[in-house]
């Protein structure tokens, strides 16, 4: 006697609280391997927790994204509302996966050692970034969709998200082989570096 | 071993599943329906409850002719509604549940108000109060005859199914006769189009016949306001244009018939815009897809470069700190 929407809602809240709190995570430990005389002042293990925390939630949250897709997939057919933003809601969807993805497979190949690098460090902060853009943008259109408005209605700008990109079938088989080539050579082709746990400090 | 735990798990998970789907709160989609549909629940005493819909019919004409025009509308309020405030609405020529769609007795549905053919329609209604009105065009059976239409409505409120019918006012019944002498009509092959793009204009084009004088009336579905199209003819067959829609509404049309020995108009056909009309959700799935392995593959590939770095060096970027507090 549930409808799927209410399914939607949980698990969307769900994929937005982990990610929040593993952006947050994520940046701060950026913050004071970019600037680490921001991290001086803080007690040594609240670095390490905040670490520890943001990929926990990471994790968590790529759990909960099929869990949305299904579950927003189900709502948009029972309220026939499979348009435009819905689609613009699929693609979305692929980016966050990507995005978060990438951001746990960083983390899971450096472990804590990720911070001691700036660049990974910037990298990695900027993944969390664009990664939490796309839910809320995700949100965003699930607000447009449920009830006609949402937060970022308040930007001074407009994200066009009731237009889809037209693609044909052919373009999207050619684009998915060529992210397939992509992917292929980035975790074969490419060296994947052996880094110690153990710090030298 | 291992199978047998996985089967359990996917037992014990289906299981769960069980009260979930037991009813679709979410709807059932438009379709051809008999009243009967959904009576396991909506008709059901120990799962339903009364409604306070009330329901309002009325057609635009009495009696028609056989393959004629006939316009049905139906005005609900004041029914409970659920959290997805959706309800389903059946047109029938019977109250007995089961062969009731109008098809059954010879009807054609031209045009339901959601732009396709259906007897049974959803609609998401925001006011109660408001309610919702909608309108089926028909094709009179072939055969003269007499019949009653109902309109039923299945929805929720308050957590329990609901189900409203126009059982106890009657119906509305409608005679259908023999076709009068020189009558102006559209060609019975004619199919109207009730679903257009976004920016799309359309053109009306069909056979009339025993018509010496047409014009094509169009209005914003809702509205009281209606607007004449002059047509064009080349031999027997009479064009017109619909302007375009900029945004997702629904619109009604009609012909205004004449001769000189009779007016007439067709039924309203409604006629939707749809903001997908060319999406093909298929391709949107693959990118979907594509999106997330590119990304990802970009992203490791830069990552695993950057890192080569981490693992060679033996010396930190920053130098260690020796202090307990401040380390990351």
């Amino acid at each position: 006697m549930v409808s799927p929407a209410v399914f939607h809602v949980i698990s969307t809240e769900l994929l937005i609280g982990s990610f929040a709190v593993s952006t947050l995570g994520t940046l701060v430990c950026s913050a004071f391997s970019i600037l680490p005389g921001l991290s001086l002042r803080l007690k040594s293990r609240f670095g390490s927790t905040l670490d520890s925390a943001a990929y926990f939630a990471a994790i968590f949250g790529m759990f909960t994204i099929p869990a949305a897709i299904i579950t927003g997939y189900t709502t948009s057919e029972s309220m026939n509302s499979l348009g435009a933003m819905s689609v613009n809601k699929m693609l979305l969807s692929g980016l966050c996966i990507g995005f978060w993805s990438a951001l746990i497979s960083g983390r899971r190949m450096c472990g804590s050692r990720l911070w001691e690098h700036r660049g990974l460090a910037a990298l990695q902060g900027a993944i969390a970034i664009a990664g939490f853009g796309t839910v809320v943008m995700l949100g965003s259109i699930g607000g447009q969709l449920g009830r006609g408005e949402s937060a970022l209605d308040l930007l001074p700008f407009k994200f066009v998200m009731d237009v889809a990109p037209a693609i044909g079938l052919e373009q999207a088989i050619g684009l998915l082989l060529l992210s397939m080539a992509i992917l292929v050579i980035s975790l074969k082709l490419i060296h994947r570096p052996v880094i110690s746990s153990l710090s030298k400090q | 071993m291992r199978f047998i735990r996985v089967f359990t798990v996917i037992l014990l998970l289906g299981l769960l599943m069980a009260p979930v789907f037991e009813a679709n709160p979410g709807g059932n989609g438009d379709s051809t329906r008999d009243f009967a549909c959904g009576g396991a629940c909506h008709a059901d005493p120990d799962l339903s409850a009364p409604s306070s819909a009330q329901i309002v019919l009325v057609a635009d004409r009495n009696e028609t002719f056989v393959g004629g025009p006939l316009t049905v509308t139906a005005t609900i309020t004041g029914m409970e509604l659920s959290d997805s405030r959706l309800i389903g609405v059946f047109l029938t020529v019977a109250t007995f549940g089961a062969d009731d769609s109008p098809d059954h007795a010879g009807w054609i549905i031209a045009s339901d108000p959601n732009g396709g053919t259906s007897n049974y329609i959803e609609r998401h209604v925001m006011d109660a109060n408001r309610g919702v009105e909608i309108s089926w065009a028909l094709s009179a059976p072939m055969d003269e005859s007499s019949h009653t239409f109902h309109i039923g409505v299945h929805h929720g409120g308050d957590g329990i199914a609901r189900l409203a019918a126009t059982e106890a006012s009657g119906g509305i019944d409608i005679d259908v006769g023999p076709i009068p002498e020189n009558f102006p009509q559209v060609d019975e092959s004619w199919q109207p189009p009730t679903m257009r793009g976004l920016g799309e204009e359309t053109m009306i084009k069909t056979v009339l016949l025993n018509v010496t004088n047409a014009q094509l009336e169009w209005r914003v579905s809702g509205s009281l306001q209606t607007n004449i199209i002059e047509v064009t003819q080349e031999n027997n067959v009479w064009n017109a244009s619909l302007p375009a829609a900029l945004g997702p509404v629904i619109i009604e049309y009609r012909w205004l018939l004449s001769n000189e020995d009779h007016d007439t108009t067709t039924a309203w056909t409604t006629l939707s815009a749809e903001k997908i009309s060319s999406i093909d959700v298929n391709p949107a799935r693959i990118l979907m897809i594509a999106l997330a392995m590119s990304t990802a593959g970009l992203l490791i590939g830069v990552q695993r470069r950057l890192a080569v770095s981490l693992a060679d060096s033996e010396t930190f970027e920053y130098p260690p700190r020796d202090s307990i507090e401040g380390d990351l």
